[in-house]
């Protein structure tokens, strides 16, 4: 972190975008066999203005890390900041920001098929219905108008057309033939959703949400829950986070909790009819019907650059640390606020991906 | 590259072996810019880069230090940033001096050494150790001092230097210079350009791509004695630089880059000297300007601006009690604002006033106590206190001894950033130092022989930390620990007409976050440079090597650049050599063995490449 002062905070805001994975998966089960066939998958950014991202391992029991996959079976890299991956019964599509590139692998044994890197500017996240993939770009981050969700056709593994967004496109999630897009804003700021018809590979509506929407994750009920953490005090317009829930029928806003004008949540979780977030170093947890922002806290006193609550309730906490050395994957007891174990990733932990 | 002790001895001889028809004439020969430096770095190391070193290399500073001293540079490719370690500091405790002014930036605290030409100073000199005292913020580590001297009497005479490299690398340097009795004027200009598109070794084509750079460096220097007469001199300085640099950053082996960026910089000091036998009176004033436009793509015209004005006035007195005993007191003023596009505009008033004592006590040791404080609105400054020796013994051989307290203020952008995804802190306190060192030299006839240990503990070390909330801001969080060992070797053989000069330099460098009991990342443990010159008659030749061990690229040192040993060589022949009148031609290979090395992970450096110089002196 001695270079630029400048190359620091870009990268820094790279970092920022970094969050939950809300994607859909049809369950299907795998029918591969490898030594990645069951288990976990965490994403590590790697370094910020040099080097590259990792993505490592861990087992089904959530105790045995094997490093840099990829690196090890392909004898290369995924290149710098590894953003997100997405998964379909056979791939993983591994984003790389920076780099612009999806690197695609097997998903038993890692294997690298292809790297695509035509039609890929800032790519940040994937999600996929059918044969597309869907892929969020920022391009240049200094232009306000170049954003564009990619069409990636998975049979060809080539980029077939795109579809122009607004400022700052994120996260991303699909129901049905409808694809949602949160426009957290890259470097400035911005509160909209955008819903985009896959058909008609067009922006239908937007929806106003609040500033920064980070993260979006559907309901029981197939309403779309979005998290937005506010405009944090340097824009000199400070707001605070907002709670939304969409009726995707209507496209409207239904319901909305705000937070204080200080305070920036993040992280959304909807698992069943509860509602985790992560706001200021704990983990709060609420319900979809009746969503509080003054619950008390499960877990405090944590540093997470990312949470996901896994399917048997374990939280996994990524833990950064000072975003010059290798992070750790802290895994909690969401009952009992518990410390359960903490595993070695590598640098800068982005997300844990469960592998089904 | 010849260390100097010099002690007050010798400084006070230069003040009156000068003296050429009335011994109470007290003008010296050569009127140094700083002569702080030579007359209060007792116990200190001081090494000065020879004239015919500084011409071998390219422009830039980092080229010239790399090869021949023992900092360290993380140098972002040639063109990049380049920042120094000096002794496992941070690229912010190394302070750059002009003119005796240090001109780290007010708003990153450091100096980028790419900005900095090496072409049209007369002193180039790198000083070792522990000097907030003298030179105020940032002096922990060590000092690099550029210095334009004043000499009456020696006419006119012109030198141009056109060059031409590898990667279409074109580099200018001319200087002219002139005085008669009482006047002295200089002007130089230095001018580079690079294509700088080299190709990564050992890589399937890829190459240096967004890495051209340009950039012209202006000086300008005046002297004019009002009065020198009695025991009394008169004299007017001015001092002007100007820097103008383009340049892109260039990607790395694993992202690419369309980044741009802009430096303007000027720095013009004023000083009215009142040299006499007992008294000696300097009056300074500077004016000093910092901006830089940073260009997130440099095919557009956006950009985010910072620049920064200081103005400096202060005053320097010296009393000679005796021939001994020699009091100095300095009382300095600074007014700094800041503005930028992530800065929120301030100014920042500073004060400070330092007194040094130094007396020889007898023929062979010399003491010096040295003490400053320094008021800056809104930080504690701490008291700093410092004391060294001389002590020589057994005809060749010197004992030093130094102790110090040093500092760092915050800079503005620790104090008062805004931006994306960072806020500055104003209630930082400032980066303390304590440290030492214990150093013997034998100087006899052609050999210098040094060898020196140093101990550095560092208190509060300014570091930004993303919050709970994800914002990075800075704190004073780390402590670290620094100790080593520094050798240093001269040699020169004359056998007939052949002339043979060998300069070694060692560092041994362990240097601990204290918490962690890590190395910090990028300080190699090791670093060696070896320069061995040739001169028969009119053919000079030169071999340059550099050895740098492994460093850390991340704080649980889980990463690593790895080491690597580089050499350059060269050959000079004068076509043409006669008073006053010289033709030389310069040629040069650097990195001869077109070593694949990266000074910062995952920056490939050039492989082997090309320079070819004229000079001409009329």
């Amino acid at each position: 972190m001695k270079h630029s002062f400048y190359t620091f905070c870009i990268a820094t805001l790279l970092l920022f975008s970094c969050n939950t994975d809300d994607d859909i998966f049809i369950p299907v089960t795998p029918e591969v066999e490898g030594p990645y066939a069951t288990g976990f998958l965490v994403t590590n950014e790697g370094p910020f203005s040099n080097g590259f991202g990792t993505v490592d391992h861990i087992d089904e029991s959530l105790t045995t890390v094997t490093s840099s996959i990829y690196q090890a079976v392909n004898g290369d890299n995924l290149g710098n900041i590894v953003q997100s991956l997405t998964m379909t019964d056979d791939n993983v599509y591994v984003v790389t920001n920076v780099s612009s590139r999806i690197t695609v692998v097997e998903k038993d044994t890692f294997e690298e098929i292809i790297q695509i890197t035509e039609g890929l500017n800032n790519p940040r996240n994937m999600v996929i219905i059918g044969d597309n993939g869907y892929v969020t770009n920022w391009g240049d981050p200094a232009v306000a108008t170049d954003d564009y969700v990619a069409v990636l056709d998975l049979n060809t593994n080539e980029i077939v057309s795109t579809i122009a967004v607004a400022e700052g496109p994120e996260q991303i999630v699909a129901k049905g033939d409808a694809i949602y897009v949160a426009h957290k804003g890259g470097f400035g700021v911005n509160n909209i959703v955008s819903v985009i018809s896959s058909e008609q590979e067009n922006v239908v509506t937007t929806i106003e949400v609040g500033d920064v929407p980070n993260s979006l994750q559907f309901d029981t009920a197939g309403r779309l829950v979005v998290l937005a953490s506010g405009a944090p005090a340097f824009t000199g317009n400070e707001t605070g986070g907002q709670f939304t829930i969409i009726d995707t029928d209507t496209n409207t806003a239904v319901e909305t909790v705000l937070f204080t004008d200080t305070e920036h949540p993040s992280f959304l979780n909807v698992v069943g009819d509860d509602v985790f977030y992560y706001l200021g170093g704990a983990v709060y947890k609420t319900t979809i019907a009746d969503f509080t922002t003054t619950s008390t806290a499960i877990i405090s006193g944590s540093f997470f650059y990312n949470m996901t609550i896994l399917s048997d309730g374990t939280l996994a906490g990524c833990n950064a640390a000072d975003f010059a050395s290798n992070g750790t994957v802290e895994l909690y007891d969401t009952t009992t606020g518990t410390l359960l174990n903490t595993l070695n990733v590598g640098i800068v932990p982005g997300n844990v991906y469960e592998i089904n | 590259m010849k260390h100097r002790f010099l002690f007050i001895v010798v400084v006070l001889c230069a003040l009156t072996t000068a003296a050429q028809i009335d011994t109470l004439q007290v003008l010296p020969e050569v009127i140094l810019s700083d002569s702080k430096l030579k007359n209060h770095s007792v116990g200190i190391a001081l090494e000065k880069i020879s004239d015919s070193t500084i011409q071998r290399s390219r422009t830039a500073l980092t080229e010239v230090l790399r090869a021949n001293s023992t900092i360290y540079f993380r140098e972002n490719g040639p063109g990049g940033v380049a920042s120094a370690s000096f002794r496992g500091t941070n690229a912010a405790q190394t302070a750059v001096v002009w003119n005796g002014i240090n001109i780290n930036s007010q708003l990153t605290g450091q100096s980028d050494f790419n900005t900095l030409s090496s072409k049209n100073y007369d002193q180039l000199d790198v000083r070792a150790g522990g000097g907030s005292i003298i030179y105020g913020s940032g002096a922990v580590g060590g000092s690099v001092h550029l210095g334009n001297d004043i000499r009456f009497n020696k006419g006119l005479s012109t030198t141009v230097t056109p060059g031409y490299g590898s990667f279409d690398t074109q580099i200018a340097t001319a200087k002219t210079q002139f005085s008669n009795t009482n006047f002295y004027i200089d002007a130089g200009l230095d001018y580079q350009r690079s294509e700088n598109d080299f190709d990564y070794l050992d890589t399937n084509n890829q190459f240096n791509e967004n890495g051209q750079y340009d950039n012209l460096n202006a000086i300008f220097n005046m002297g004019y004695l009002l009065k020198n007469k009695g025991d009394r001199t008169h004299l007017l300085k001015l001092h002007h630089n100007t820097y103008v640099g383009n340049r892109n950053f260039s990607g790395t082996l694993t992202a690419p880059s369309n980044d741009g960026y802009e430096d303007r910089n000027t720095r013009t000091l004023a000083i009215w000297e009142n040299l006499g036998t007992r008294f000696n009176g300097k009056l300074r004033a500077a004016h000093i300007f910092e901006q830089f436009r940073y260009f997130a793509n440099n095919q557009t015209d956006d950009n985010d601006l910072g620049k920064s004005i200081r103005y400096l006035a202060n005053y320097e007195a010296t009393y000679k009690l005796d021939r001994k005993k020699e009091l100095t007191v300095i009382g300095e003023v600074n007014h700094i604002s800041a503005a930028g596009a992530s800065i929120v505009s301030t100014t920042r008033n500073q004060g400070s006033i330092v007194a040094l004592w130094k007396q020889q006590l007898t023929n062979q040791f010399t003491y010096e106590i040295q003490a400053r404080q320094e008021l800056v609105e809104g930080f504690d400054s701490p008291f700093l206190l410092g004391a060294g020796f001389d002590y020589a013994f057994a005809k060749a051989y010197t004992l030093t001894f130094n102790a110090s307290k040093n500092y760092r203020i915050p800079t503005f952008n620790d104090a008062y950033w805004s931006g994306p995804g960072a806020v500055g802190n104003p209630d930082l306190k400032p980066e303390t130092s304590i440290q030492a060192e214990i150093g013997l030299k034998r100087t006899r006839k052609n050999l210098t022989l040094g060898l020196r240990g140093f101990y550095i503990n560092t208190d509060d070390l300014i570091q930004w930390q993303p919050n709970l909330s994800g914002i990075w801001s800075p704190i004073n969080i780390a402590d670290s620990e620094h100790y080593g060992i520094e050798g240093a070797l001269d040699y020169t053989a004359i056998m007939g007409s052949h002339k043979v000069t060998t300069t070694a330099q060692y560092a041994y460098t362990q240097a601990e976050d204290v918490a962690r009991g890590k190395q910090l990342i990028y300080v190699p443990a090791h670093k060696a440079t070896l320069g061995i010159a040739h001169n028969y008659g009119r053919l000079s030749s030169y071999v340059q090597t550099t050895f740098v061990d492994r460093v850390f690229t991340t704080t649980d040192n889980s990463a690593q650049v790895d080491g690597y040993a580089i050499a350059h060589i060269g050959t000079s022949y004068d076509i043409l050599h006669k008073q006053g009148t010289k033709l030389q031609v310069m040629a040069r290979v650097n990195n001869l063995f077109n070593t694949n090395y990266q000074t910062v992970a995952f920056r490939p450096n050039p492989g082997r490449n090309f320079l070819l110089q004229t000079t001409i002196t009329f």
